[in-house]
């Protein structure tokens, strides 16, 4: 670490707000889920601020819209570090925005909290990721759907690096174990809905047991909607994805969800009290129907983290703040989450759940304790 | 209030090697009101740097010899201290790979922007080595691995998931982690062939 070990706990002296950047798209074809990480950590922040705040000091966010645009995202990202003094930004949902982000993350010595699955194979100084990586959604939910339905897969992605990076490993998952990958196809960022046409042809000519997808934003409801429209049948041959959640759900129709199959490591309804009281306070503020989901838990929980982490040091300064950060241990809704030190990322939970005819999901398996992160799959390259 | 510059310094150690005339006492009382703790020692002796932070140094040839580490390993932030008029040779300057360079006579924002740029180069630099090295081992484990396996599935006639089975069962036995039990396995096996 910079600096002598006496001066961990070395404050920075002010008695004013913290300032924390918020950087999550509030327009745009993202914004159906990345909304939902804006409310998180809003939710959070206020907690915080009604309990006194951290060492007295109110936590102040400056919240910026990306628009879906990652060129918004690297100059917001740039705003708050460079121009506004901010040091830690919540925010990302695409690993595309998370790339755009990373240079100027590192150069400028800021800590990006992110807050969303990604395909893992990064590590950066300058991030704390607190959504899963593949060995903690991609391996439990290829068992339960090999386990449950068969082993040919067909692939549905949106067109970027984490639909591509997270196939390439389900592949691998599927090809080892004596499956196939019967097709591949990606849509455009912004698809409309004609573009998933063709594919659905597709798969009724193919006739696969499982649809992968790892379509992401709007473009998610007009597939499962197409599906629904096509006849296809969720019990024979469901949905899986990463990346649906309950936000995607409601945005289609309850009826047009049912019987598909996601994996995250939270769900709604799980969670004890811990779990209740945060969906509580979600629908007091947002609604009743609105429902809470995985993205919304990691951007609720990392909050929580952080503040643990900053009333120990008291400081903002990443160089400081980071070493504290790892190994730190937070309950969150999902269960407890600790942030592994050796990679920076959170030790989630796991599950898997198919979704009921009201939108939410019933758990149908679940880790037996936080799995540690393996970004980098050294632990587990295959599954075993 | 402090700025974030002071903040900064005041957790740090700091060595001033420079000589003890009007301006080298003007740059160390500067360094002093701000809280970090601060070394000065003259003459440069042969070992510069060592539980420092931080080192201001006069320009002097072979002064790139003169740290207590090698090129590239840096462990504290480099600030070299630049003769008036000009007389030093660019060369021997680079050579002492500098972060920030200073120019007497000392001037406070001058300084307070050598400070600065020295900590942020230098720190950026770490941070960039620290994910390098990260992403070497990474890597070396995963080739590791690779190679184990297949050692294996030849050895034992095994097919590519077995291969790995046994691989994890003799990591778990041994209480050491999959990559580390590999690195040792494709060690040996090297020696054997």
């Amino acid at each position: 670490m910079f600096g002598r070990i006496a001066d961990i706990g070395h404050n920075d002296g002010g008695s004013g707000p913290w300032r924390v950047g918020v950087l999550f798209s509030r327009s745009g074809f993202m914004a159906l889920i990345e909304e939902t990480q804006f409310r998180g950590t809003m939710i959070a922040i206020d907690e915080i601020n009604q309990a006194g705040g951290i060492n007295g000091r109110e936590v102040v966010p400056e919240v910026w819209d990306p628009q879906s645009d990652n060129s918004l995202f690297r100059a917001y990202a740039r705003r708050l570090l460079a121009e506004s003094g901010v040091k830690t930004i919540f925010g990302c949902y695409t690993s595309s925005s998370r790339k755009a982000v990373l240079p100027i993350v590192e150069r400028l010595n800021g800590l990006l909290w992110y807050p969303t699955l990604y395909e893992g194979f990064e590590f950066s100084p300058n991030i704390i990721y607190t959504g899963a990586a593949p060995n903690q959604n991609s391996l439990s939910l290829f068992h339960y759907l090999a386990a449950n339905y068969g082993s040919r897969f067909y692939f549905v992605g949106s067109d970027y690096v984490y639909p591509r990076e997270s196939n390439r490993i389900m592949r691998q998952l599927v090809e080892q174990n004596g499956g196939e990958v019967v097709g591949e196809m990606y849509v455009s960022l912004n698809a409309r809905r004609e573009e998933f046409y063709p594919i659905l042809r597709d798969i009724r000519g193919v006739r696969p047991d499982v649809i992968f997808s790892t379509v992401v934003g709007t473009p998610t409801v007009y597939l499962y909607q197409t599906y629904a429209d096509f006849g296809f049948n969720p019990a024979t041959t469901p949905i899986a994805s990463l990346t649906t959640t309950e936000a995607e759900i409601s945005a289609m129709g309850y009826d047009v969800g049912e019987g598909h199959i996601t994996a995250a490591p939270y769900f709604e309804g799980i969670g004890g009290s811990s779990g209740t009281d945060f969906v509580s306070r979600y629908k007091k503020m947002y609604g009743d129907n609105e429902r809470t989901n995985m993205c919304v838990e990691a951007a609720y929980f990392q909050v929580k983290l952080f503040a643990k982490a900053l009333e120990q040091v008291n400081t903002l300064d990443p160089d400081v703040l980071r070493p504290v950060v790892l190994g730190t241990t937070v309950d969150a809704p999902q269960g407890p989450v600790t942030i592994n030190p050796s990679c920076g990322h959170a030790n989630v939970w796991s599950r898997v759940g198919r979704c009921r005819g009201n939108g939410t999901f019933s758990i149908v398996y679940q880790s037996s304790s936080e799995v540690t992160a393996d970004p980098f799959l050294i632990g587990r390259p295959r599954m075993a | 209030m402090t700025s974030p510059l002071s903040q900064q310094l005041a957790r740090l150690s700091v060595v001033l090697a420079c000589e003890p005339d009007i301006e080298g006492a003007k740059l160390l009382r500067h360094l002093q009101r701000t809280r970090a703790d601060v070394r000065h020692v003259w003459p440069i002796p042969a070992s510069l740097g060592e539980n420092a932070d931080l080192v201001l140094v006069e320009y002097s040839r072979g002064l790139s010899g003169k740290f207590a580490w090698v090129p590239g390993e840096a462990s504290a932030a480099l600030v070299i201290l630049v003769p008036q008029a000009g007389q030093f040779h660019l060369e021997e300057l680079r050579k002492g790979l500098p972060d920030a360079v200073l120019h007497r006579p000392y001037q406070p924002h001058a300084i307070d922007a050598a400070l600065m740029l020295a900590l942020d180069h230098f720190s950026y630099g770490k941070r960039q080595r620290l994910r390098i090295a990260r992403l070497d081992e990474n890597i070396k484990a995963l080739r590791d691995i690779e190679k184990a396996k297949h050692f294996i599935m030849i050895r034992k006639s095994l097919g590519e998931n077995e291969a790995y089975r046994v691989l994890r069962d003799m990591a778990m036995e041994r209480r050491v982690t999959i990559a580390e039990l590999a690195a040792k396995l494709v060690d040996s096996s090297d020696v054997l062939t």
